[in-house]
């Protein structure tokens, strides 16, 4: 069975995705692009005696990169040596817009690819008074077309058989124009190449964007004196007025206004009071989601790897392989999982938002607030995320265009109180404050709601740093489509959801995993041999002396001499090389903070939350005889854990996204310098 | 040209329709174009975040929604069509 390849191309918003997910159902993987970052979405489907092979390419106006991901879409069209370059292309467009499609319709045409127009939403159009003559514009563009409902998956064995049929290829009759037609035919004849458009968008680009030409076409851009922005305009000018030729015979539209129904939910939505207020209570529906629906599944989760760990620990030989497997493996494994009840519930509400148009709306409102620290109102689509996670919140920022603005973006959400905080700062909380309560408020609530607003204050300061100190190489815009509103398809975002799920345990999965085997390693292992697996046979509860013993095992393993070196660098913040440890632990996340101080002070699974606490009010320091967990070092902690970049696998999506190790450096020593300082400051002033 | 001359679509009122007329400067962003913002197409402001920034237009035939900042708002010349 032979394979065609088809490229999937639409400007965003016009249903691409959905149309993607019907063809393809779950036949689908996800892959990259080299160079940059957006996810590269492919499937399968079959029809006839023939495999398709699909790929979902980036929504896009036009085939002029706005960002570095949108040059995907050209390259792919354009090299035939690229691995997903398609024998034939489906636009779709939005038939109530027909407009805006077509321009990028032509544009692919004129690159010589034979192309099948689909257009989406045609009973939509009718009920806007919108109708299309699709036997005439047929003709006028000299290919099939199709239409369909993606949502309601109508027109879908159309499309299929269609484009097993579909063959035609636009002549390559481009004109460039009187002005631009020498410079034109001089990189055909250096390319060997005869489509006039792909010359043309070589020197409307100001860049060879596909070949080694680049010198040649630099030369010849200062030679004719060409400014390549004014190329890209007049295509657009002249495009635009041939498609008013083309519509005026085949369009009869009549809308009175874009959308009734959105126009009246904007009247509040948008409003310069009510819409903040809606925004926010939203907001707290999230926050209400994340921290306590999610509550009960996660302790489902864990509690399952517990049981899981002692089981494993109970039926296999006592050994370096049972060590690894119910302390290393299996622990890690827990930590990861135990994210994704809220991880789930975070990207329920970021899709809601999304696929429903809402977010359109958020960007804007909140834009203006936004720019004065350097970002924009893209940004708070991360900022959100960061509060369950930072890791989905870093990938969420491939979103905005401006690439300074995602760099700042994604340089500050590490800054915003994560889940994985949480479970510190309440035991920290716990143990330093006492139970006071003036009328309906508590200290220690009080005292958890301002570290969150630390955060968040933090965040937006260091953001305005960066939009001070880095360069502003292009000038900032927004310009962003808002689309009506329309009620989300449930099994579209089941699909996307079950994707970006699949991501974050892979992405995060990996680094969380391998951090947790080399603390393992480091935490049973000393200089002194195998230590911890020295003793007695296999016990499914360890008595309480055992306990003890382990405690001081875990002193004399590479990890406690770790801990113990590093004493006297975090001596001046007020802690001991115990809590050196459970610093050392937060790599691979925060919240293993936790269990490692339960080791650390020799207690079992299980009742570990209260015990914890009373232990760590018990500790006392050797040399002065006061309590460890006084106000000055608690308060130091979780001034550390607000500011510190703890997270290895942070740092690796940050690295991925922006494609260099420079950035995740700089945030590991700002955030970890700031972290130290300002702890410094605070055990310094408390003590 | 002389800003204060002409109309520009920052300063029209919540509700009212006018005719794109010009840009004011050379460097205005391509997607705008793009997009379908061009001389001779009507639009009409919907709403505005506060400060007037940024603010909504609906335009062309088919009447499709756009957000764009004050900042290339000004750069917009339009003539104000009557109710």
């Amino acid at each position: 069975m032979k394979t065609v390849k088809l490229a999937l191309v639409g400007n965003p918003n016009v249903g691409k995705t959905t149309l993607f997910n019907k063809l393809t159902g779950l036949h689908q993987k996800i892959g990259n692009y080299p160079g940059v970052t957006i996810d590269k979405k492919s499937g399968f489907f079959k029809y006839a005696d023939t495999q398709f092979q699909i790929v979902d390419l980036p929504g896009t106006y036009s085939l002029y990169p706005s960002s570095k991901d949108e040059e995907v879409v050209f390259r792919v069209l354009n090299e035939p040596q690229n691995a997903d370059h398609p024998d034939k292309v489906i636009v779709l467009a939005d038939a109530t817009n027909l407009r805006r499609s077509l321009l990028l319709f032509q544009q692919v045409q004129d690159l010589g690819l034979p192309v099948l127009l689909v257009l989406n939403m045609m009973d939509e159009g009718q009920k806007r008074r919108v109708t299309i003559d699709t036997e005439g514009l047929a003709q006028e563009v000299s290919t099939a077309v199709v239409s369909v409902n993606a949502r309601k998956g109508t027109g879908l064995e159309q499309v299929k058989e269609q484009v097993r049929i579909l063959h035609y290829v636009k002549p390559p009759d481009f004109d460039p124009g009187f002005l631009y037609k020498a410079s034109v035919e001089a990189v055909k004849i250096y390319h060997e190449m005869d489509n006039a458009y792909r010359a043309w968008y070589y020197l409307a680009c100001g860049r060879d964007l596909s070949f080694g030409g680049d010198n040649h076409l630099q030369q010849l851009i200062r030679q004719h004196k060409i400014v390549p922005r004014r190329l890209q305009i007049k295509e657009t000018f002249e495009r635009y007025k041939k498609i008013e030729g083309i519509l005026s015979r085949v369009i009869f539209e009549y809308p009175k206004s874009y959308s009734r129904f959105s126009e009246k939910i904007d009247r509040y939505v948008t409003h310069a009071f009510w819409g903040y207020w809606i925004f926010f209570l939203l907001l707290f529906l999230i926050f209400q989601g994340v921290y306590f629906w999610a509550e009960g599944p996660k302790d489902c989760i864990e509690g399952f790897f517990s049981n899981l760990q002692r089981w494993i620990h109970s039926i296999l030989p006592v050994g370096p392989l049972n060590g690894l497997l119910s302390q290393g493996i299996i622990p890690g494994l827990g930590t990861i999982l135990a994210f994704v009840p809220q991880i789930v519930i975070l990207f329920f509400f970021l899709l809601l938002m999304e696929e429903s148009g809402y977010i359109t709306r958020v960007i804007f409102l909140m834009d203006r607030v936004m720019r004065p620290f350097g970002l924009n109102g893209k940004s708070i689509v991360p900022l959100i995320s960061s509060t369950a996670c930072a890791i989905p919140a870093v990938m969420s920022a491939r979103n905005i265009e401006n690439p300074r603005d995602r760099l700042i973006t994604i340089l500050v959400t590490p800054l915003i109180t994560c889940s994985a905080r949480l479970p510190v700062y309440t035991l920290i909380i716990a143990v330093i404050i006492p139970d006071e309560r003036w009328g309906i408020f508590q200290l220690k609530g009080l005292i958890l709601m301002s570290m969150y607003l630390l955060g968040v204050i933090s965040a937006l300061g260091v953001a305005m740093v960066f939009h001070q100190v880095l360069k502003r190489p292009y000038k900032n815009y927004l310009i962003m489509e808002i689309p009506s509103y329309k009620w989300p398809v449930l099994n579209n975002m089941g699909i996307s959801l079950w994707r970006r799920l699949k991501t974050f345990i892979l992405g995060a999965g990996k680094i969380i995993l391998a951090v947790s085997v080399i603390l393992w390693v480091l935490g049973s292992f000393g200089p002194s041999g195998d230590i911890i697996h020295s003793a007695d046979g296999a016990v499914s509860t360890l008595s309480e002396a055992e306990e003890e013993l382990g405690s001081r095992r875990l002193e004399q393993s590479y990890l406690g001499i770790i801990g113990k070196k590093i004493e006297p660098v975090i001596r001046p913040l007020g802690y001991d090389w115990k809590i050196g440890i459970g610093l050392l632990s937060s790599l691979a996340a925060r919240e293993v903070f936790i269990s490692t101080m339960a080791s650390v002070y020799s207690l079992g699974d299980g009742e570990v939350f209260l015990t914890l606490q009373q232990k760590m009010r018990r500790e006392i320091r050797p040399e002065t005889g006061r309590p460890v967990y006084d106000l000055a070092t608690g308060g130091s902690l979780l001034i550390f854990y607000t500011f510190a970049m703890q997270c290895m696998s942070t740092l690796a999506v940050v690295r991925k996204e922006t494609k260099s190790w420079k950035w995740p450096v700089i945030q590991l020593i700002f955030m970890t310098g700031l972290a130290y300082f300002v702890s410094f400051i605070v055990y310094q002033i408390l003590k | 040209m002389d800003k204060d001359y002409a109309e520009v679509l920052s300063k029209l009122k919540k509700g009212e329709k006018a005719i794109i007329k010009g840009f004011a400067t050379e460097d205005m962003p391509v997607k705008l174009f793009e997009m379908g913002i061009l001389p001779g197409v009507e639009l009409e402001l919907l709403f505005t975040a506060p400060f007037c920034d940024p603010l909504c237009i609906s335009y062309g035939r088919g009447r499709c929604c756009l957000a764009l900042r004050k900042n290339e708002a000004e750069n917009v010349f339009v003539e104000r069509l009557p109710e």
